[in-house]
């Protein structure tokens, strides 16, 4: 399907509310984490989507790797 | 004065946070102190996906908020450890507002910054791409130049016009007063036709963006990297004593 429009895309397919819902940020020293929620079989994680940080030595860390779970304090 | 009965739930959190780490790490390790990897004098800021003004992307979209640069920018400026700004960008544009915001947060460092351009730098991207003391592009990154516009629902009269082309203005002044490109090249890049699919504006690539006088050089993260480091000695011995000013 192609929709010829001058309306921007957000308006004609609004976004879940709960898709927001699902990621939220957590600080870190140093940084930002941005975690997705995620209903498992452990019960509720948090699932690493992206680090937020300027220091590059963060990135070498393997526990802030994308797709590693994180434990919120 | 101190009557509140309740302990700020803030400062709390912080201990417990701190005293479960070093559990953690004895349990882990044995130890509480594990090796530090040496600090870097070198941060990098990267800029992808969209750039994200006062309106929130749906979250399946790769954005980069300025609510989260500028307290980066703030940090890596304050701090003393931190001696220069790496900026790596690879971005389609976005909200123009947040983008200049962004790109004078850059310009006013007092830090030596590079900019390196991979992919793309297309739109609002421009502008931050030539922010820093200096700047690269990868020999196969593009930058879209074109003008100002908005989506949505608009206001069709003539004050809508004027807001926009004085939006476009500021986005020109910023370009040509930190890049050696004249007023009226990038005007004729930002307005020439036939070179977009069914738009106005200019796609440069790599060694046209240095040949234009927008970037300074074609070159990676090598070049960058070394390019930062020498700006950094350069501004130890304008500053031999390093001293920063608090």
């Amino acid at each position: 399907m192609i929709l010829y429009t001058y309306v921007n895309q957000e308006a004609i397919f609004p976004t879940d509310e709960k898709d927001f819902s699902r990621q939220e940020m957590v600080d870190i020293p140093g940084g930002q984490l941005l975690l997705e929620k995620e209903e498992g079989e452990y019960g509720l994680q948090y699932k690493i989507v992206r680090l937020f940080s300027t220091d590059p030595n963060m990135y070498l860390e393997n526990k802030y790797n994308p797709g590693e779970y994180f434990t919120k304090q | 004065m101190n009557e509140n009965p309740q302990p700020n739930p803030n400062q709390d959190q912080g201990k417990d946070q701190k005293g479960s780490g070093i559990i953690e790490k004895i349990q882990q390790l044995g130890q509480t102190n594990v090796p530090q990897m040496e600090q870097s004098n070198i941060h990098v800021l990267t800029i992808i996906g969209q750039i994200e003004g006062h309106m929130q992307l749906p979250p399946q979209n790769k954005t980069t908020k300025y609510e989260h640069i500028i307290p980066q920018l703030v940090a890596a400026e304050q701090n003393p450890k931190i001696e220069g700004l790496l900026i790596i960008l690879n971005t389609v544009g976005g909200d123009v507002e947040a983008g200049l915001a962004l790109a004078e947060m850059i310009s006013s460092m007092s830090k030596p910054t590079v900019t390196l351009v991979l992919g793309g730098g297309h739109s609002i991207g421009v502008p931050i791409a030539v922010a820093a003391n200096f700047s690269y592009i990868a020999e196969t990154a593009t930058m879209t130049i074109h003008p100002v516009r908005l989506t949505g629902l608009v206001i069709g009269v003539p004050q809508t016009f004027e807001y926009l082309d004085k939006m476009q203005d500021r986005v020109i002044n910023f370009v040509t007063r930190h890049s050696g490109i004249s007023e009226e090249n990038f005007k004729e890049l930002m307005l020439s036709k036939g070179n977009l699919t069914r738009d106005i504006g200019t796609n440069v690539i790599g060694k046209d963006a240095v040949s234009y006088g927008l970037i300074n050089e074609v070159g990676g993260i090598g070049q960058a990297l070394s390019k930062l480091n020498e700006l950094i000695d350069q501004n130890k011995k304008m500053h031999p004593n390093g001293d920063v000013i608090q």
